[in-house]
């Protein structure tokens, strides 16, 4: 009768059937989600994605979200950068001159050059965000600032992404389980990480997890979104998760839910400890061996033989041993038992204690001896009668603290110590439970407490290794899965990196790694690419530096509030109009992206921009990028190392191709398996480069170095998120939180017109109690200041948010706002002493303090 | 909000007036209270029973009518609307239903943007069946003896027209519904032609009656009038079971969409405006609570619905 | 034959790609979703839920929009789809009105995003009249090609399963069967009591319950057993 002609949509009407090509991409913003796309092109235009679903494990099908589903409103955005931009005003004013490409490579060679000639080529920076999403291209670039000996700034540490606790601990930025792995768990903790709406493509994992029986616990002070899926859902105090780790580790040892076989040959647990100086007693001291080992005791009731399965009966038996005490089954006793020379058992007459030695290059100890976990020993070195004790029976007086007391923990948290009993039992009894971290206990001066705190809790129980049973931390797409270097460093070489850190500081920080190199005129030129960083960072900040900086170019494809203050802009395409290979973090799969349609206006790629530029600094440099880009992909696929083996452009063309991965992949998975010594290489950083901030090869929580000791941070231990403020900045009596929006990649896709739609202006999540102590209503226009700055906006009073916090979206750009940039009340630069003991650029460096501003709020009328 | 409730019910009180007045008219010559037809219908219709069945037929017709837009006011939700929909005051209020009475539905303005052809023949019908209504209602107030007056008399003049414009605008329709495919959406189809049936019939028995009353002028006409008034009834006690239901269920609903625009536009409740789709609050606020009735019938807490971020 | 949809909201992420699959199919203007998610918050801190309901036409056994609209516009195909006919549709708006669900649109007239020649623009007001209520339609032009709605196949959550509620072996059918079997869950549709019998049904989530108790700390939610 009535077909559905007479009704809207696509290709309804009558006439020829349009001529339409469909185009496998795959889309790469900075959100690890690598969602491939199915682009139909007609006359050279996108008019339609859709999920091109075509990953052979059907589980992973389909993979995509809103941000990608819109990604054609960025691609034909009347705000794209047409042609190249000199600016023709003061900087930010505004004025630009269009220009042909020649002029504008010419003028920014003859600027590098002269910036080279005159200050040393490490004064030029180059900076582009998220490496990952740009092996290629943004690899490109990086490959010239090798060649020019220019400096290249990190922005994984810069951006507070990874904290540094991950490396303390395990040596390594981050790792993570592929995510269909989480469908594993019994137990899913997702710890400040608000999957459902960061990670779209992934989230069904969780929800599934669920439906088939899993409990979700959620730890945030916001009911984001993911708390929708949450069966106990945890709002603790901003800022107190290391608080609440801790607690739950107390709770594990009082109710021996220990996984004493995982903490003997994982962790650095049993490893002694001298007392009188704080390091760990070396193999060398007592002659059983190198500088580079280290020493255990033996547990004499279990000498040799191979090693029992963990219980709780083993830990006992270890107490007893060193207490001498007739209760010591108690585990209360754990930590009652070291005064150190009465329990000594060599002074107090029984059997004297056994020490070996314990390489780092082994997990096992050669004849499968038990080590104690418990106890104090008193050995000679040299002349000198030195206490030692392991690292474990440090830990578990430590938390025998009165602040790790569940109720001390439930009223510095703010939850009910009820919730917390049971997470510690969910955690410990209904396994295998997996612990995803997310961006919510990153970015601060403490996070990396907080973090180590939670790997504790792992290697207490042995949650590591397996699928649905693992401590994850967002890695980003930073985290490089593949060794890239033979792209990135030509000849060996590698250009002076640095972490960003050290470009936005003003003032040397006294305790910098003397690996860090800083060019002595200081720098002159930054180059920055796919960064918005004028506005999502330091704002406050980068206005002085940009005064020091004599030329600065931007590489984007959208005119950002970064670009409008560049000397010089060069356009490049979308994701959707270049060759790039795309392996991100957490997804297993290889996968390319090609040009859906040619390069709008006159964007050229960056690898082209980087090629005309090798070649007008030197003709000599031309040579290193005389293959096309798709070679390049094929180049960086055979020289990638196993993960990457045997897998070709060819076949990438035809659709996505798993990585050289177990199935599912679990971080630690081999280690643990073939007790392997830890860290992981952490690419694109050399084998071994990691070795000297984990000298035991096994997890770490104790850090014997002088830093962590001066700051009182040898062990994991909880300080307070804001005890790092001065008096002043902690006069304002709210919680200030920046977490990742729905609508939004970061700031991409703010100005995308199809996502305002959706989310029509920028608002503040405040606590009805907060709101109406300050006659504050819903839909009023606010204004957020702190002794930094102020910026004003608009309140959205809600219950879903805790009281004495506050909540703005993290990405606006200035223009969005009522006035000001919600980056203005940040605290400025600083870095943590103890994050600057080594220094591995993007592995072991400062984290950042982005959610540590205190701040206040008030009505704008 | 009451506005667009009371201007409903206003026009279906005045339309019930001119039916009753039609069927039955006062005698105030004779003094007494008693109602009366206009027309002598003969001995076995007394005046008295007609009255009654006219009455008794109103009241049934009336039950009908309540029922059918208590249906369709839970449907459109107006009702949780009212507190948003009274701050836009009682003039815009006033303003958006009479440009919905007069302009949209009266004037048939919504038809004639689209199609001037589609409009000529609604215009055929509705004014038709007005100038009949309006005529015969006039004829039974004025003509209180029961001399009628005459053919020439110019109400019934209109009525007559009328009701040759209405079979000519029913004959058009009636050729549509019978060709056009289209016309079956599936669900009304039946409920529409009897509709144009219905109204066919009432109109044809309208003009037997003026036929055997003047043509012919023989006691027939009693009998023929009878069956125009027996039609007339049928039509209204079948008005929300038939097409008909549309002339008063159209302009309830166009005030509602005009109110909702004006709500829309004032910005004065902000959800109505930052939704994503705006205009309809209320609606979602609706769902809302159904699905925390779903989800946990117990809570009574209240389900708040947030559009961003 | 009756061609529903079911949304799954224990795997409904919430994430609005639903939304701006369907805009990217349809085509359509500013302010305009056909499909749309609800976002709710319920009870006060601490004690807050989060819940989220995708909406969409309902194709009504017995739609209001279809019995509303003075133009017979709207009909009713004899697979369930309930559709406005944009040539006879004549911007009355009446069916905007009648629907209890919210889910009609008209726009007096249509903003768009971009100029005019951008490709969206272009290509979407070629298939657009303006002035025309419009609405879901289950994708009909994708179901007469054999293919699937835009937003069942764009939904990351694999939270939307579309097919024959009358065939027992469709997609859908089955996926209700298996639930049935594993959740104890039983499919439930929107406004109820108002009797349009819409076809769009929806399945609670399986922790669509559970509430902590802050006092005891237990997980009070009540779980279907499976």
């Amino acid at each position: 009768m009535v077909t559905a002609r007479r009704v809207p949509g696509r290709f309804a009407d009558d006439g020829p059937e349009p001529d339409i090509r469909y185009i496998r991409t795959v889309d790469s913003p900075n959100c690890t989600g690598a969602c491939g796309w199915l682009a139909a092109v007609q006359d050279g235009t996108i008019i339609d994605l859709k999920p091109a679903a075509d990953y052979p494990d059907p589980a992973y099908n389909p993979r995509c979200c809103l941000r990608g589903m819109s990604a054609t409103s960025l691609i034909y955005h009347p705000d794209r950068l047409k042609t190249p931009l000199i600016r023709a005003g003061e900087r930010g004013e505004g004025k630009w001159r269009e220009a042909g490409w020649d002029e504008a490579l010419d003028l920014l060679a003859a600027k590098f050059k002269q910036i080279a000639a005159q200050y040393g080529p490490e004064s030029i920076v180059f900076f582009n965000q998220v490496i990952g999403t740009g092996n290629v291209q943004k690899g490109a670039q990086v490959r010239l600032a090798t060649l020019l000996g220019a400096s290249y700034a990190t922005g994984y540490d810069y951006n507070g992404d990874i904290s540094m606790g991950y490396t303390e601990t395990v040596g390594i930025d981050s790792l993570e389980s592929e995510s269909s792995a989480w469908a594993e768990a019994k137990t899913l903790i997702l710890w400040g990480a608000n999957i459902l709406q960061t990670r779209m493509p992934d989230a069904k994992f969780v929800l599934k997890a669920q439906e088939n029986g899993s409990r979700v616990v959620v730890i945030d002070p916001r009911a984001a979104q993911t708390s929708k899926a949450a069966d106990l859902w945890l709002p603790l105090v901003p800022g107190t998760d290391g608080l609440l780790a801790l607690g739950l580790c107390r709770l594990i040892i009082e109710n021996h839910w220990l996984d004493l076989d995982f903490i003997r040959t994982f962790t650095d647990l049993p490893l002694l400890v001298r007392l009188d100086t704080g390091e760990r007693l070396r193999a060398s001291d007592l002659g059983l061996g190198t500088s580079d080992e280290f020493v255990a005791v033996v547990d004499p009731t279990q000498s040799a033989g191979p090693v029992n399965s963990a219980d709780s009966a083993n830990l006992a038996a270890n107490s007893a041993d060193s207490a001498d005490s007739a209760d010591s089954a108690n585990p209360a006793n754990l930590a009652n038992s070291t005064n150190p020379d009465e329990n000594n058992p060599a002074t107090a007459g029984g059997t004297p204690p056994r020490f070996v030695g314990v390489s780092p290059q082994s997990l096992r100890l050669e004849d499968g001896t038990q080590v104690s976990l418990q106890g104090s020993y008193t050995v000679r070195i040299g002349s000198q009668p030195v206490t030692v004790r392991p690292a474990f029976a440090l830990l578990s007086e430590h938390l025998q603290e009165e602040r790790y007391a569940l109720d001390n923990v439930a009223r510095e948290t703010g939850l009910p110590a009820g919730d917390i009993a049971e997470l510690a039992r969910l955690y410990a009894q209904n396994r295998p439970a997996q612990i995803i971290i997310g961006m919510g206990v990153n970015h601060r001066f403490h996070s990396d407490l907080a973090i180590r705190s939670i790997l504790l809790l792992g290697a207490l129980t042995g949650g590591f290794g397996k699928p649905g049973q693992s401590v994850d931390i967002y890695s980003g797409q930073h985290h490089v899965r593949f060794d890239i270097s033979p792209w990135w460093y030509p000849d060996g070489h590698r250009p002076n990196v640095i972490s960003m850190h050290y470009v936005v500081m003003p003032e040397k920080s006294p305790t910098m790694n003397a690996k860090v190199h800083l060019p002595r005129q200081g720098f002159h030129a930054l180059f920055f690419s796919h960064a918005n960083i004028f506005t999502t960072s330091h704002v406050n900040e980068w206005q002085r530096i940009r005064e020091n900086l004599d030329f600065i170019v931007a590489v984007d494809f959208m005119k950002t509030s970064s670009t409008e203050l560049a000397d010089l802009v060069l356009p490049a395409p979308t994701f959707w109009e270049k060759y790039e290979l795309v392996v991100t973090g957490p997804h297993p799969y290889a996968q390319i992206q090609q040009p859906v349609i040619p390069p709008r206006f006159e964007s050229k790629s960056e690898f082209w921009m980087m090629k005309e530029l090798a070649r007008r600094l030197n003709p000599e440099w031309e040579s290193y990028f005389n293959l096309s880009e798709e070679e390049v992909i094929d180049y960086l696929l055979a020289n990638g190392g196993p993960i990457s083996k045997g897998i070709t452009l060819a076949a990438l063309k035809k659709g996505p191709v798993r990585l050289n991965l177990p199935n599912p992949d679990v971080p630690l998975a081999e280690n643990i398996a073939n007790q392997i010594p830890l860290p992981p290489r952490a690419y694109p950083h050399q084998e071994g480069a990691q070795r000297e901030f984990l000298k035991t090869g096994r997890m770490e929580f104790y850090k014997e170095e002088k830093s962590f000791r001066e700051a009182g941070e040898s062990l994991p231990t909880y300080k307070n998120a804001y005890s790092h403020l001065t008096a002043e900045e902690r006069k304002f009596s709210l919680a200030f939180m920046t977490p990742h929006a729905k609508w939004r990649v970061h700031s991409t896709h703010v100005n995308n017109p199809w996502l305002q739609n959706l989310n029509r202006r920028p608002v503040v999540e405040i606590n009805p109690s907060d709101a109406s102590s300050r006659q504050i209503k819903d839909g009023d226009k606010v204004e957020i200041f702190n002794l930094y700055g102020r910026f004003q906006l608009w309140a959205r009073v809600t219950e879903s948010i805790r009281p004495g916090a506050l909540s703005v979206d993290h990405g606006w750009w200035g223009r969005y706002l009522a006035r000001g940039e919600y980056n203005n009340v940040l605290l400025p630069e600083r870095v943590k002493p103890v994050q600057e003991t080594y220094f591995l650029p993007a592995v072991y460096a400062p984290g950042q303090l982005w959610k540590d501003p205190r701040v206040e709020i008030r009505r704008v009328d | 909000m009451i506005w667009p409730i009371l201007a409903t019910i206003v026009t279906i009180g005045v339309l019930f007036f001119i039916l009753a007045s039609a069927l039955v008219s006062a005698t105030p010559l004779h003094g007494a209270p008693t109602l009366g037809t206009a027309i002598n219908l003969g001995q076995w219709a007394k005046p008295e029973r007609v009255d009654l069945s006219a009455a008794i037929i109103g009241l049934i017709a009336l039950a009908f009518v309540l029922r059918f837009f208590g249906r369709w006011l839970r449907l459109s939700g107006l009702a949780l609307e009212r507190d948003y929909l009274r701050t836009l005051g009682g003039r815009r209020i006033l303003r958006d239903i009479v440009r919905a009475l007069l302009g949209d539905s009266l004037a048939l303005a919504s038809v004639l943007k689209r199609s001037k052809k589609r409009w000529l023949v609604h215009s055929l019908v509705l004014y038709g069946f007005l100038l009949m209504t309006l005529s015969t209602s006039l004829a039974a107030l004025l003509n209180y003896a029961d001399a009628p007056h005459g053919f020439w008399w110019p109400p019934r003049i209109a009525g007559n027209l009328g009701g040759l414009s209405t079979l000519i605008g029913l004959s058009i329709m009636a050729w549509r519904l019978w060709r056009d495919p289209y016309e079956n959406n599936g669900k009304t189809y039946r409920a529409d032609l009897a509709f144009v049936i219905l109204l066919y019939l009432t109109t044809l028995m309208g003009f037997a009656t003026e036929y055997t009353m003047y043509g012919l002028n023989v006691p027939l006409a009693h009998d023929v009038f009878l069956l125009h008034m027996l039609l007339v009834s049928l039509l209204f006690l079948t008005f929300p079971f038939t097409r008909f239901s549309h002339s008063l269920l159209t302009p309830f609903l166009l005030i509602i969409t005009r109110l909702n625009r004006s709500l829309v536009n004032s910005r004065n409740i902000p959800a109505f405006a930052e939704e994503p789709a705006p205009g309809r609050h209320h609606k979602t606020e609706r769902l809302a609570a159904d699905l925390q009735k779903q989800l946990d019938p117990q809570r009574t807490s209240h389900a708040g619905i947030r559009y961003f971020p | 034959m009756r061609l529903a949809l079911l949304v799954d909201l224990q795997r409904c992420l919430g994430c609005d790609t639903c939304t701006l699959a369907c805009k990217q199919e349809n085509g359509t203007p500013r302010d305009v979703f056909f499909a749309r998610v609800l976002n709710m918050e319920t009870g006060t801190f601490p004690k807050v839920k989060r819940s989220y309901l995708p909406v969409l036409c309902n194709h009504c056994a017995d739609a209001p929009c279809l019995r509303a609209c003075p133009n017979k516009a709207i009909f009713r195909r004899s697979d369930g789809i309930v559709l406005i006919d944009q040539d006879r549709c004549n911007g009355t708006g009446a069916c905007v009105s009648a629907c209890p669900y919210g889910n009609i649109f008209l726009t007096p007239s249509d903003e768009w995003y971009f100029p005019a020649d951008s490709p969206y623009e272009h290509y979407a007001k070629a298939r657009l009249e303006p002035g025309k209520a419009r609405k879901c339609t289950y994708c009909a032009h994708r179901l007469d090609q054999g293919l699937e709605p835009a937003c069942v196949v764009a939904c990351p959550g694999e939270a939307r399963i579309f097919g024959d509620l009358e065939d027992p072996e469709s997609k859908l059918s089955q996926y209700l069967r298996t639930q049935q079997e594993r959740t104890g869950r039983e499919p439930f549709r929107l406004l109820e009591e108002l009797a349009t019998d819409p076809s769009t049904r929806y399945l609670r989530p399986v922790n669509g319950t559970a509430t902590t108790d802050a006092s005891s700390g237990n997980l009070s939610g009540t779980r279907a057993a499976r």
